[in-house]
């Protein structure tokens, strides 16, 4: 099938009643986490998990999809309405996102937000559509020391991004590969770590495990703050951009949504990278720097285009190589897996519906979100106006059934509560949980094509840096661990709250 | 980094140490043919090499005067709200398939809504009841979740 006969096939499955349904739900969704702040993609992703178990594999996948990309819209109103970024990737457009609405032009930023991300979406989705179908076939090429070196850089690089201490974020990755050693051991048949519990047998769940450390978590750190959100008392009017407006924000669209799109693809990368390195491109293009920071729209169009291109991008290493880009990518790894499917070179060939489908479904989504973003901006208005002490029980609520939803376990649920107070203590002892549940999900895989490297290479080592692919990888890894103690790139690295 | 870093160190180290003795146990196999113990095993080395690090940067912060304490970092939050959640949600998880889920998930909204924020009593009665009752047809009905029926639904149904 060429390209063109890919994308109508994936049309054709994308627009059935059903997967719009699905797709419409996800973008609803992620829309509403987007603007509700306590509650993330990630923690929605594993919220909803369960319930996709009665859905098909293709439907599951297009709703938790569109959950991450309308998240990203969602996240861009509270910025700007009330500066607070209702999701990590949106932190940027507070900047001069409610410098904007404070000048009482709310409306043309909060729809240069929505351009924005749909023309960035549209073009990060063409360029998955071009990049995958080749990538996948140079893939088949890899074998297991190159995908162990592919799964050890996307590691470090979320290790180096994501937080101000090496050290610390290394220690989590270890610790989630430690965690997804626990149960029987595929190899061996060797219970590990289950110290006799039955229910451990089969492993901690990634359901769980996310959403102890990210929703549990999240809520006991918020009902702690006495944090009040005001929202701007203005009228939203003119939310179509001027002409000036578009001719202002053009060329940062178009710089946003090419560079989201390639950060989004590296291992370690995604939305809240790109939004900050495209801020920072912006302001260093500009004519006038000065004005960023007070108002300007290149501050908005350029960071909210950047971080959904990088939705888009970020695609491109799970369906391909089967790797996740980020922790929301390794939700849906995690979520391929429970539906029975492996990502990686082969997803195209034995499930192109799957592939084509999501792909364009995402498309699709975007349409939509611009519907549910321009025409209904009143109704996320009044969400944002619903108190924390009303939301907070709610959100515990839904943690609670999913988790016991996947297994009718209560163990599962205890498990999640655990992970919540492991989770409260991390982010108190600044210890991040990306790299923790990055690990935990590459885990098993991991170790897999470790063993196999050394069987393969009779127990040498040599095998990561003889193969051209996995020595640039290792070289690259090694690189980066040890690069605090180079004292000139400690001071140029760049550090980032975790996304 | 301070004192917090200590403690937390120690914490891993002991953690990592204990990942180290279970793999061992479990056998690391040889290089040629890894067993199920060999990556935990170096994994639990890595855990307490990085502990010994963390635990010596945080003993830097404080004699530079960078550290802060423990109570500290709780200074000035209502952390009590959180330790009372906790507690509720375990005492959800323990009671939840005896009481069922309609009954102890009203009650467990009672008391998130009136006793960690304040509440109307009606509101707080209101707000739980509805949601209970949401959830429940929105998992328990629609969704099929299978939601424990206890002894609630048992004397009704």
């Amino acid at each position: 099938m060429d390209l063109l006969g890919s994308i109508l096939y994936g049309f054709s499955v994308a627009l059935t009643p059903d997967n719009l349904l699905y797709c419409f739900i996800g973008v609803f969704i992620g829309t509403l986490v987007g603007v509700l702040p306590g509650i993330g993609p990630v923690g929605a992703m594993s919220l909803l998990l369960p319930t996709t178990f009665h859905v098909s594999p293709l439907g599951a996948i297009i709703m938790l999809a569109g959950i991450y990309y309308g998240a990203m819209y969602g996240g861009s109103t509270t910025s700007i309405l009330v500066n607070i970024p209702g999701e990590a990737a949106s932190v940027v457009t507070c900047l001069d996102g409610y410098q904007m609405a404070m000048q009482g032009r709310a409306g043309p930023a909060l729809g240069i937000a929505a351009f924005g991300s749909f023309i960035a979406g549209t073009i990060s989705i063409i360029g998955l559509m071009l990049v995958a179908p080749p990538l996948a076939e140079a893939a088949l090429k890899f074998g297991p020391p190159e995908y162990f070196t592919l799964m050890a850089l996307g590691m470090t690089i979320l290790i180096y991004l994501a937080s101000g201490s090496i050290p610390k974020a290394l220690m989590m990755a270890v610790l989630g590969i430690i965690l997804a050693s626990v149960g029987i051991d595929a190899t061996s048949g060797k219970q590990r770590f289950t110290f006799g519990i039955l229910e451990l047998n089969d492993g901690i769940g990634l359901v769980p495990l996310v959403m102890g450390l990210f929703g549990i978590s999240e809520v006991l750190l918020n009902l702690e703050q006495k944090v009040k959100r005001e929202i701007l008392k203005t009228r939203l009017k003119g939310l179509l951009p001027s002409r000036l407006d578009w001719r202002d924000s053009a060329k940062p669209i178009a710089r946003g949504s090419i560079l989201g799109f390639f950060l989004g693809i590296l291992p370690g990368g995604g939305a809240l990278i790109s939004s900050f390195v495209s801020y920072g491109i912006e302001k260093r293009l500009s004519k006038d720097p000065s004005k960023f920071g007070k108002g300007a729209i290149e501050g908005v169009a350029g960071p909210e285009s950047a971080n959904n291109a990088a939705t888009g991008g970020a695609f491109i290493p799970l369906l391909t190589l089967g790797i996740p880009a980020n922790v929301v990518m390794a939700m849906l790894l995690g979520a391929l897996l429970i539906h029975g499917l492996q990502p990686g070179p082969m997803l195209m060939k034995n499930h192109p519906d799957l592939f084509w489908g999501v792909v364009t479904s995402m498309y699709v989504g975007n349409a939509m979100l611009l519907v549910l973003n321009l025409p209904l901006i009143g109704m996320w208005v009044q969400v944002l106006r619903i108190p924390y002490r009303t939301l907070f029980p709610l959100i515990l609520l839904f943690c609670l059934i999913g988790a016991y939803a996947v297994n009718y376990s209560q163990t599962d649920v205890l498990i999640m509560i655990i992970f919540g107070v492991i989770g409260y203590l991390m982010k108190k002892f600044q210890y991040e949980g990306a790299p923790l549940v990055l690990a935990y999900v590459l885990g098993p895989m991991l170790e897999d094509a470790l063993r196999q490297s050394l069987v393969i290479s009779n127990g040498s080592f040599a095998i990561f840096v003889t193969r051209p692919i996995s020595a640039i990888g290792m070289v690259l890894a090694i690189f980066l661990v040890f690069s605090p103690l180079l004292p000139w790139v400690t001071k140029k690295r760049p550090v980032f709250k975790e996304e | 980094m301070g004192k917090p870093d200590q403690v937390s160190s120690l914490f891993w180290s002991i953690l990592g140490l204990g990942v180290v003795y279970l793999s061992y146990r479990l056998g690391l196999g040889t290089l040629t043919h890894p067993g199920p113990g060999f990556l935990t095993f170096w994994s639990g080395v890595i855990l307490c090499c990085l502990s010994a690090v963390v635990f010596f940067q945080g003993v830097r912060a404080q004699r530079g005067g960078t550290g802060v304490t423990l109570p500290q970092r709780w200074a000035g939050m209502a952390w009590p709200k959180s330790v009372y959640v906790i507690i509720a949600l375990l005492a959800y998880v323990l009671t939840f398939t005896y009481l069922g889920f309609l009954l102890s998930t009203i009650v467990l909204l009672i008391f998130l809504f009136k006793g960690i924020e304040p509440e109307t009593w009606r509101r707080a009665f209101l707000s739980a009841g509805l949601s209970s009752f949401i959830s429940y047809i929105l998992f328990g009905i629609w969704l099929q979740v299978q939601l424990p029926r206890g002894l609630l639904e048992k004397l009704l149904f």
